[in-house]
């Protein structure tokens, strides 16, 4: 046998393909208004239910501005690109509790990421949600989760140049937001915002969503690490 | 986008395994393929009609590819993946036991071999052989004329014979 038919013949241990074509429909789907109006059949419900509301309010220009800079929807938070990201004071992540105390009282099944194991601290309620509760991992990593019953949609602002991306976590859509400018808006009753910035500064975020429960991962680690780590958490019931 | 997100799926694998062998991670080449699918929708408008899709395609990932592969990284070999990945080590099943080990000596030389060549070289081996591109397809992919590619194509093997003949 030649050396060529040998080369084709060999086998060799490929990683696994992703389903990427799943994440493309996703990222173009979400994709910016200005950009895929005329080619966007169907959106994803989060995002499809946000754009129902906008044309409900008779596209009113402020609101027009809001949809034409969303992103999409994850971990809870609605993500848009803004020119300036507002300044606010550090996130509050809630009192320090034990990993019991803290399933005891959100009530539900908190988990956690089995490339990790068991967090180093454990933080409940804060600005989040009186139900949000925060795995810490050393001083680069800090794991939230929060059950969507009782989670406000928080708009996630983001500076013009902050790098995204649309990623699969274990078969559920989810979005990366690497290092750079951003705040968390929180809306009040009438015009009253509350601003807050990033629990861990430097930080990139993953947020995604999963069973109910919307989860936001803040990492000092690459993306690769913090999709790893993502895909660890457990799927099953 | 129904009908891309088909397209995506049939040209997922080729797409990904090409941008491995050029970024070098898993996670930078599914960065990379994401990114390409997402630059090739936007750029439809102007592929022409009847011309072959996958050359066109995978000078699109080949690009994204390019820009993530960072030089400190070192790409885990093939034969550092065989014995890592449980999967390969069942692959190999001859009508013997004898001929088995005796194929899997030889696969694991031709990997090595592979392995050690200059990247240049490697990425011309990959590309025709593991992958089984067209001479179009590897030209589109490495951003140069045909005749380019079979020159380097040749090199390539030739040095991998000369690896060969001197592990043996």
């Amino acid at each position: 046998m030649s050396l060529e038919h040998e080369l084709s013949a060999l086998s060799v241990p490929w990683p696994a393909t992703p389903d990427v074509a799943a994440t493309i429909a996703d990222r173009l789907g979400a994709a910016p208004a200005a950009r895929s109006r005329n080619r966007r059949p169907w959106l994803r419900p989060a995002l499809a239910s946000l754009v129902a509301l906008a044309i409900a309010a008779a596209a009113v220009p402020p609101v027009r501005a809001a949809i034409e800079r969303l992103i999409g929807v994850a971990g809870g938070e609605r993500i848009e690109r803004v020119e300036h990201v507002p300044q606010g004071t550090r996130l509050d992540l809630g009192a320090a509790v034990t990993l019991a105390q803290a399933r005891r009282r959100a009530g539900f099944a908190v988990a956690t990421p089995a490339r990790l194991g068991a967090p180093d601290g454990v933080r409940l309620g804060g600005d989040l949600n009186g139900r949000a509760v925060s795995l810490l991992y050393g001083r680069d990593t800090v794991l939230t989760e929060i059950p969507h019953a009782s989670a406000m949609l928080a708009a996630k602002q983001i500076g013009p140049q902050v790098r995204l991306r649309f990623v699969d976590v274990s078969g559920v859509p989810g979005i990366w937001i690497a290092r750079g400018p951003r705040a968390l808006v929180f809306s009040g009753t009438g015009s009253t915002r509350t601003v807050r910035r990033s629990a861990l500064p430097g930080a990139g975020v993953l947020l995604w969503d999963r069973d109910g429960i919307a989860f936001r991962l803040e990492t000092r680690r690459p993306f690769a690490d913090a999709l790893a780590i993502a895909r660890s958490m457990p799927t099953g019931p | 986008m129904r009908a891309y997100e088909d397209l995506v799926r049939l040209h997922q694998q080729l797409a990904f395994r090409t941008a491995f062998v050029l970024a070098g991670s898993a996670a930078d080449a599914e960065e990379a393929v994401q990114d390409a699918f997402v630059k090739a929708w936007r750029a439809l408008e102007r592929f022409r009609p009847g011309a072959p899709f996958r050359p066109w395609l995978l000078a699109i990932v080949a690009n994204e590819a390019r820009t993530r592969r960072r030089a400190a990284t070192r790409r885990r070999g093939w034969t550092e993946r065989a014995a890592w990945d449980a999967h390969a080590a069942g692959d190999d099943v001859g009508p013997s036991a004898e001929v088995a080990v005796l194929d899997r000596e030889r696969r694991a030389l031709l990997l090595d071999a592979v392995e050690r060549l200059p990247e240049r070289d490697r990425t011309a081996i990959e590309l025709r052989y593991l992958l089984d591109l067209s001479e179009d397809e590897m030209a589109a992919a490495l951003g140069c004329r045909r005749g380019t590619v079979k020159s380097r194509l040749s090199r390539a093997l030739a040095r991998l014979r000369a690896q060969i003949g001197e592990a043996l």
